[in-house]
């Protein structure tokens, strides 16, 4: 008989202990990516055979302790509480034994089969931190073995480790043998009896300072709601005998603690936290993310845009004369378009995502965060999110995976929530083409600086308002791990920005396909009738027969070409929903033409000016956007023009961002709840602004 | 005295915490109890401390410092 043995491991530990590299380690690429239910925490499980056996790694978030207080706490105690996973491994920061180690005795507690890994080993040594591996397992109650996790040391130890614990699981189920945890329980809980006298009073005195309001708060999601202190002083006083225990453990198997000496991360952290070099140190380091995501960026965006070009002209070229249209105009502008503009994203993503995770190993994002929390905490929100708003000016489709760095959720959602308001990279040919146009030039740098600033407000106030809604947790006090200073490894870094690549490929790809596809299908569907075609076929032979001059027949001859493709846009679905948003349209001074081209432009914010260069048939051939430029100038107002400015800033995020939106929150609730609520708040005040400006300049 | 008055580089203990619950088991969870040395790396950022606890720097912000009392 040969089946094999399927075993599931939970990875628990502290975060910054290494854990994520070591699972890296233990599975090399083959992981998903996914959820736990119900929160934005990821869920990361990976997958070894050893041994003829498949092993299942879950790769649980990084938490100190297993109370409910955050997303991570919660799904981590619910994983290992509920999950029956086979055996938990522990990795412990060797260098910092001391406080690794209260995770360690909650995982005990547990009483599920587990065993210790000693992590960063060499980290430690260098540290003059000397630990005895046997004493520390036999004071422990549990197997410990050492690892280092980016030098791929220790892991065929770890493997046989769970193999040899698992068989002996179950051989012990074969033979009946009952937990022997039970008994060393029970002398705890006696233990920990003992400290409570002392531990009442030091409770009550604290307790009697706190208000009672915001104490019972706190209790409903800890199990001592019906005596609060009493509750309070057993968590407190299993507490102290864990830390005692500890103490114990660590005197018998520390060589030496370490001497409290500056090194080399207090030195930079002299600089890097600085009171007044922080800030700037921050920005210079944000500045070069942006240079490396977008402008290095480019390029690959470039030679992407350039493959898929040659691509469908190649298709055109070849496909029969006058055969299947349809399915042509679907290959062409709808699949190969789509998958254009899924790949276009991709190398901004993985740009961004190599900075991210250097800035991430090299512990740098901790002091960021810190930084910057005086800041942000004013408007409800971390430190952290700083960084995804900055990256937000550039492109908001990376900018919501970068989110992913924030844990808590409604500082999260909110963060995702106001991203769109930060004007970003593709909504600038906007501006280009439409502030030259209405602006005289002294006036055309500070409508720009306008417009960006509008943006920063709005997203202050709408965040500021979010932060409301949400139930507060001021109860839980900020605090960060600063990890020591180290040089990211090679292969951690590539491992998660190859990653988060395939993943967004995976998520949001998909969804920006389809709605290409539907976006292309309603601007260029019905079309015209056969009537109206030959209408046009016929003003081109007449032209052919009547015209000699060739630079006047190719003049004339585009003239009809932009006129068909305009009647063309007009009468497809995305023109009739553009007149038939008119009534809407019009308090903000904007007619059917820029609301069809607004319509378009829900595909990618830059597609505006293409689709208003259909409407008024501005050929393809001369200079688009001053030819544009002027037309425009002639047909509105400069207020229409600010007021247009406006609405593509605020209004109706594009595409892409709906679908990374839908797929980062979680919810398409969250992603159609953002569109409405941000073209709602674009439409108001646009209005606002056409009814006021009406007036002033009358 | 508060640890939001502690000079740089000064090693002080930790007397209490004058915390909510959810406060107290916060810190708990990164070994900050009663009883335990700390060390300050940095006070001068507004409302914050940076301080070194058993080998860990931690960063304790949004006036978190003056709810602690150490001698």
């Amino acid at each position: 008989m040969n089946v094999i043995q399927k075993i599931n491991i939970a990875l628990a530990g502290n975060p910054n202990c290494g854990k994520s590299t070591l699972f890296n380690e233990l599975t090399g690429a083959r992981q998903t990516i996914g959820n736990f239910p119900g929160v934005t925490v990821e869920r990361n499980e990976g997958q070894t055979l050893y041994q003829g056996r498949k092993i299942t790694f879950i790769d649980l978030p990084g938490v100190y302790s297993l109370s409910s207080f955050s997303d991570e706490e919660r799904v981590a105690a619910e994983y290992l509480t509920q999950v029956n996973s086979d055996l938990i491994i522990n990795i412990v920061d060797a260098a910092n034994l001391e406080r690794n180690l209260y995770l360690t005795l909650l995982l005990k507690e547990l009483n599920k089969p587990m065993f210790v890994v000693l992590n960063m080993i060499d980290v430690a040594k260098r540290r003059g931190i000397e630990i005895d591996v046997a004493a520390l397992s036999r004071l422990l109650g549990l197997p410990v073995l050492t690892a280092i996790g980016n030098r791929g040391i220790g892991i065929k130890e770890i493997l046989a480790e769970i193999i040899e614990l698992i068989d002996l699981k179950n051989n012990n189920l074969k033979n009946g043998n009952p937990n022997q945890n039970e008994q060393e329980n029970e002398q705890e809980k006696k233990e920990a009896l003992n400290e409570i006298s002392w531990l009442e009073r030091e409770s009550k005195r604290q307790n009697d300072k706190t208000s009672k309001e915001k104490h019972c708060h706190s209790c409903q999601q800890g199990n001592c709601c019906e005596k609060c202190q009493s509750g309070i002083a057993w968590q407190t006083a299993k507490d102290i005998a864990r830390y005692k225990e500890i103490n114990r453990i660590c005197i018998h198997s520390v060589q030496s603690l370490i001497p409290l000496e500056p090194n080399r991360s207090d030195l930079l952290d002299g600089v890097l936290t600085n009171k007044y070099i922080g800030i700037p140190v921050f920005l210079l380091a944000m500045y070069l993310v942006f240079q490396l995501t977008f402008t290095i960026g480019q390029f690959p965006m470039l030679w992407i845009e350039n493959a898929f070009n040659i691509l469908s002209d190649n298709i055109i070229a070849s496909w029969p004369e006058g055969q299947w249209p349809f399915f042509k105009s679907l290959l062409v502008d709808g699949i190969i378009g789509g998958v254009g503009s899924v790949l276009v994203f991709l190398p901004n993503i993985l740009f961004l995502f190599l900075a991210i995770s250097i800035l991430e190993d090299s512990g740098y994002m901790a002091r960021a965060a810190l930084l910057c929390d005086r800041w942000m905490h004013k408007i409800g929100l971390h430190g952290r999110s700083i960084v995804p708003m900055l990256i937000g000016f550039g492109c908001t489709v990376p900018a919501l995976m970068a989110t992913k760095m924030l844990s808590d959720r409604k500082e999260r959602l909110t963060t995702m929530f106001v991203l769109p308001l930060f004007s970003c990279g593709a909504r600038f040919p906007i501006y280009a083409m439409l502030i030259p146009a209405f602006f005289p030039l002294q006036w055309q740098g500070p409508v720009l600086w306008l417009l960006y600033l509008i943006g920063i407000l709005l997203a202050i106030l709408v965040a500021k308002l979010m932060s409301c809604f949400f139930p507060k947790n001021d109860d839980i006090p900020f605090i960060i791990e600063l990890p020591p200073y180290h040089f990211p490894t090679f292969r951690s870094v590539g491992i998660q920005t190859l990653k988060r690549g395939w993943q967004y490929m995976k998520k949001a790809g998909t969804i920006i396909l389809g709605i290409s596809i539907v976006l292309w299908f309603i601007t260029n569907y019905p079309g015209l009738s056969a009537d109206q075609k030959a209408k046009f076929e016929q003003q081109r032979s007449l032209l052919l027969q009547n015209v000699q001059n060739e630079e006047t027949l190719r003049t004339e001859m585009s003239k009809i070409d932009n006129e068909e493709t305009q009647k063309h846009l007009s009468n497809s679905y995305a023109g009739r929903l553009g007149q038939m948003m008119e009534p809407a349209l019009l308090p903000m001074g904007f007619d059917w033409k820029i609301g069809t081209a607004l319509v378009g432009a829900i595909a990618a914010k830059e597609v505006f000016v293409a689709q208003m260069a259909i409407i008024y048939s501005v050929s393809n051939t001369e200079n688009e956007s001053t030819g544009l430029a002027q037309i425009l100038a002639r047909n509105y107002s400069p207020l229409t023009g600010f007021c247009l400015l406006l609405f593509c800033l605020i209004a109706s995020p594009c595409m892409a961002t709906f679908a990374m939106m839908a797929k980062e929150s979680g919810s398409w609730k969250w992603a159609i709840a953002q569109w409405l609520l941000l073209t709602g708040i674009a439409w108001f005040l646009t209005t606002i602004t056409y009814q006021l400006g009406k007036q002033f300049l009358a | 005295m508060s640890l939001s008055q502690v000079p740089k580089g000064e090693k002080v203990t930790i007397v209490s915490l004058n915390l909510p619950e959810a406060g107290i088991k916060r810190l708990t969870s990164l070994g900050l109890i009663p009883g335990v040395r700390i060390r300050v790396l940095n006070n001068s950022l507004t409302e914050t401390s940076l301080i070194e606890c058993k080998g860990s720097r931690l960063a304790l912000g949004r006036g978190l410092p003056r709810f602690i009392e150490v001698k």
